[in-house]
């Protein structure tokens, strides 16, 4: 499964029924899209639930997740990766550029404190 | 080289316009054809909208850049008046004893007399000397509870001893309110508040059966027949304008907010509050039976604030003060302490809650968790700790900065972020744990606040509203 535009490549087994049954899969993450610090994130807040191994490959992350317990549905905690993926990488992009600007006000709520 | 250039500012597209606002919270509106060339080429818009977006620092003009930067950064400054702190909000709860049983309650120990604690004077004598060392000349004391009716003697401690505090050598003035639900108030209180220029703050959860539901009395007697009598007392003696009330909205609430603002207009009150009910502490065991959606409450807010215009509309001055809020944010240059909109969020900078054990929280919110065992919003203990050690401290910075809207995902970018701020015990954050970062889970079309930002830019809009919003802003 190729999912265009996304920085997302999956690689399943081809079958349908056989990927919704699957307790493991590999994808793709472009690094260009994500960064090694959201993903590493993400990896250790689903820590309980799958085992994920990253490796770089080219100008890619190489994800291989594999869920510990049965039951799951490994779509859905793929899913839930993601999205949390999604919102780690935000995350960290606002950080980059507005944690300065709380930064700076923080210092000046603590600076006018300290001369109080 | 271009005449102007873009000075910070975020937008919204909302209808068939554009929401710009400028950092230093100026907001303006252009139409999408105007919003178009805006960003194509500013040169090419009428010379109305170019002084338009130059007088909202939308746009700044580059042959004076130097003269601009300045003006907009004392234009910051201004709106980030809470963080030079010179006014602040201190929360005092002299006994976690209460005569009610609100069923919304956060606090545990109020229902339950095996809990009842009573602030000593000691306690009380360093909570003194704490506020004193707080920075700033202008110090709201706020007396909560439980009910601090049945620690009265801490209440007139503490004031006469803030009142003493207050030098040529500690130019400091402190107002007082007491938060009280009336219902022991007698003439005795009365007659000190009133010679300490005490203001009065009450819980009024509207006509007669919604506010006995919500608010029963401990000893089974009518709350609402009591509340209408006693404040009646406390006007006389105090004086109309001495007595507010305020409201929480409960899922019973959602359907009859406009005879909540009646009952209101029927007692007197010249303002109300539909305040949002929270789930923090004990409230949040409560909230399946008397919670609702964020949908829910703006659905409710909105009619309620219809209710209270036209209100306003038949003669009767009536301010809604979340929406008077909003109004003054939008339409003046000035910033306010409101603990719970503010960013960085204002705990521990711009107040802060004392317990009756000392224990001082970031807010009253973070009590309320506090009442659960879980103590990760106590800042320290008055007994042991100093104003350094409490408000000077790492975990004080860390909130603040957990509490910071510019550097939040979904609000950073958000057309109100310069009107708008955060309580410092957001729920996102107690979800997330103690001082993760929030994700980027917050959906602009989701967010109540910016619902009801929009819709006092909407009633602005209105020729007929505006005018009672302006009153509202610039009283």
């Amino acid at each position: 499964m190729n999912t265009e535009g996304t920085g997302q490549t999956f690689n399943g087994s081809g079958d349908e029924n056989a990927t919704s049954l699957a307790r493991s899969r590999s994808f793709r993450l472009a690094m260009s899209a994500y960064s090694g610090e959201a993903i590493l994130a993400t990896s250790a807040q689903f820590a309980s639930a799958m085992v994920v191994r990253v490796t770089e490959v080219a100008c890619n992350y190489e994800v291989v997740v594999e869920l510990i317990r049965g039951g799951s549905s490994l779509d859905r905690v793929i899913a839930e990766f993601l999205k949390e993926l999604t919102m780690q990488q935000v995350r960290l992009d606002v950080e980059r550029r507005f944690g300065i600007t709380r930064d700076r006000l923080v210092d000046a709520a603590f600076e006018s404190r300290d001369n109080g | 080289m271009a005449k102007y250039s873009y000075a910070p500012y975020r937008f919204a597209v909302e209808g068939n316009r554009a929401l710009l606002s400028s950092d230093c919270g100026d907001l303006v509106a252009i139409s999408l054809r105007e919003f178009d060339a805006l960003i194509e080429t500013p040169e090419a818009l009428s010379l109305h909208t170019i002084q338009d977006l130059l007088a909202h620092n939308i746009l700044t003009c580059n042959e004076h850049l130097d003269d601009h930067l300045a003006a907009l950064a004392a234009r910051y400054r201004t709106k980030k008046a809470h963080l030079l702190r010179e006014s602040s909000l201190h929360m005092v709860v002299p006994t976690n004893v209460c005569n009610c049983r609100c069923r919304y309650c956060q606090v545990a120990g109020s229902s339950d007399s095996d809990n009842a604690e009573f602030m000593t004077r000691g306690t009380a004598d360093r909570i003194v000397k704490i506020i004193n060392d707080f920075p700033g000349t202008v110090k709201k004391i706020e007396f909560q509870g439980g009910e601090p009716l049945l620690h009265f003697e801490m209440v007139r401690y503490l004031t006469e001893e803030l009142r003493a505090s207050a030098t040529s050598n500690n130019p400091c003035t402190f107002e007082f309110v007491l938060c009280t639900n009336l219902q022991a108030l007698d003439h005795e209180h009365l007659a000190f508040l009133k010679r300490h220029e005490v203001s009065i703050s009450t819980s009024l959860d509207g006509p007669r059966d919604l506010h006995n539901a919500l608010r029963p009395t401990k000893d089974g007697g009518c709350g609402y027949d009591r509340f209408k009598e006693r404040l009646e007392i406390a006007r006389e003696a105090l004086g109309y304008n001495r007595v507010a009330a305020l409201m929480t909205v409960a899922r019973h609430s959602l359907s009859r907010v406009e005879e909540i603002a009646d009952t209101y207009r029927d007692l007197g009150f010249h303002s109300i509050c539909f305040r949002k009910l929270n789930r923090y502490g004990r409230a949040y065991r409560f909230y399946g039976q008397l919670g609702y959606s964020d949908e829910a409450y703006v659905e409710c807010y909105i009619r309620g604030l219809k209710r209270i215009l036209t209100i306003n509309r038949e003669g009767y001055p009536m301010v809604e003060e979340f929406t008077a809020m909003i109004a003054r944010r939008l339409l003046t240059p000035y910033g306010d302490c409101h603990l719970d909109m503010l960013s960085p969020a204002g705990g521990g900078i711009a107040g802060a809650l004392y317990n009756f054990d000392g224990r001082v929280y970031i807010s009253d919110e973070g009590r309320m968790v506090g009442e659960e065992g879980d103590d990760k919003y106590c800042l320290g203990n008055v007994r042991v700790d100093s104003y350094t050690d409490i408000f000077l401290s790492e975990k004080t910075r860390a909130f603040a900065a957990a509490g910071t809207l510019e550097c939040r995902p979904g609000c950073c970018d958000c057309v109100f972020l310069p009107f708008c701020g955060l309580e410092t015990v957001e729920r996102r954050i107690d979800e997330y744990g103690f001082l993760n970062d929030p994700p980027a889970s917050v959906e602009r079309s989701s967010c109540w606040k910016y619902r009801l930002f929009l819709n006092v830019v909407r009633l602005l809009d209105d020729p007929q509203t505006r005018p009672i919003l302006e009153q509202w802003a610039f009283v």
